[in-house]
């Protein structure tokens, strides 16, 4: 009796020690504001060249999850485009990135937009999955030393953009 | 004169050029290979989770679009789901490869069966021989009790070897010391119960 009791209780705390693995793995969302910024390698959409956030350390990024399919990408991208035109250059720049998509139709959708900004892609959603994003479109600001200070789920318009990341960026500049 | 003989070369060289170029057109058109159906039930969309030909999702849509665009190029059913590997991630197909680290998705379950299979036989295994061990035990019990005369049968008190009287014979047997109303056969039989159980 002892010794069945023992391998049921055995058994249990297994199921629930598992249960417990599974839960705090994926509970883990992504970088929260105020968190290092995952460091996922990306490829360049033209030519595949493997980069990640640290090719960027010294200015101030936004990266911007997006996919040609998303009517949300759509709407936003003018703004980024106008935002990349008015603030771009060595101290800032909007960095697209691609998620799940046909290349052939990211690069037209770049085309359709003018999108002048640094463009990559992620293939399988890995890239994705490691900034804990919920679905496209999804947007970070990341300070020049790769830390998160503004996350953005779904779509920016001028207004936000001019509430949330502008302010920031005159920051750095004082 | 001149501008004549141009216009009547061009026009020649348009009418012989386009001739192989449409040769070679109607040989890019090539036969499809394959269908959308045939393709759409072996990949997934990476959007989704779910096998494409169930997804409605508007990355479904482009991921369809895309698979009839290299079906018309004429490629067959592996070269398609290479390419959406190539688009997408080794994720993008509904069954993994059978190579490598992948293999383990096929090995597994097999494996597991086995292991399932041989476990379910040893538990037969032991419990039949635990039932032939009771019954063996429970076959001699009585035997034991018949040998004795002072269990208070009535095995003098007319017995009748053609077996009438045994009834007698049961309802006279010995009550167990338990004091519990059990026969010693009844009695017995419930310890080595208790004890098969660990009770």
């Amino acid at each position: 009796m002892r010794r069945r009791s023992l391998l049921a209780i055995l058994v249990a705390l297994g199921f629930v020690g598992l249960l417990t693995f599974g839960l705090v793995s994926k509970g883990s969302s992504g970088p929260q504001v105020g968190d290092a910024a995952p460091q996922e390698p990306f490829e360049a959409l033209d030519d595949g060249d493997k980069s990640t956030l640290d090719d960027f350390r010294g200015q101030w990024v936004l990266v911007n999850f997006w996919a040609s399919w998303c009517e949300p990408c759509e709407q936003e991208s003018p703004a980024l485009e106008a935002l990349q035109q008015r603030h771009g250059g060595k101290d800032f720049t909007v960095l697209g990135i691609a998620t799940r998509d046909v290349s052939d139709d990211s690069r037209k959708f770049i085309h359709e937009y003018g999108l002048s900004y640094p463009q990559f892609r992620d293939r399988d959603g890995s890239v994705a999955r490691a900034w804990g994003t919920t679905g496209v479109p999804e947007s970070f600001l990341i300070d020049p030393e790769g830390i998160v200070r503004v996350k953005q789920p779904g779509a920016v318009d001028g207004e936000m953009i001019d509430r949330l990341f502008v302010p920031m960026l005159k920051d750095r500049a004082r | 004169m001149i501008a004549r003989l141009i216009i009547a070369l061009a026009i020649l060289a348009l009418t012989f050029g386009a001739g192989p170029a449409s040769v070679g057109a109607a040989q890019d058109t090539a036969q499809p290979q394959t269908s959308l159906a045939e393709v759409e039930d072996e990949v997934m969309c990476p959007v989704c989770g779910t096998l494409l030909g169930l997804s409605q999702a508007p990355q479904a849509d482009r991921e369809r679009a895309l698979i009839e665009r290299l079906i018309d190029e004429g490629l067959t059913k592996e070269e398609i789901k290479d390419e959406l590997v190539a688009e997408y991630g080794p994720q993008v197909l509904a069954l993994p490869e059978s190579s490598g680290f992948n293999l383990t998705a096929y090995l597994v379950p097999i494996v597991g069966l086995l292991v399932a299979a041989v476990l379910l036989f040893v538990a037969v295994w032991r419990w039949r021989r635990e039932t032939a061990e009771t019954d063996a035990a429970e076959a001699a019990g009585p035997s034991g009790e018949k040998a004795d005369p002072g269990a208070g049968s009535p095995v003098g008190e007319g017995a009748n070897p053609d077996g009438e009287g045994s009834t007698d014979r049961g309802e006279a047997s010995s009550v167990s010391a338990r004091g519990d109303g059990l026969s010693d056969d009844e009695s017995e039989r419930l310890d080595r119960d208790l004890n098969r159980y660990d009770l």
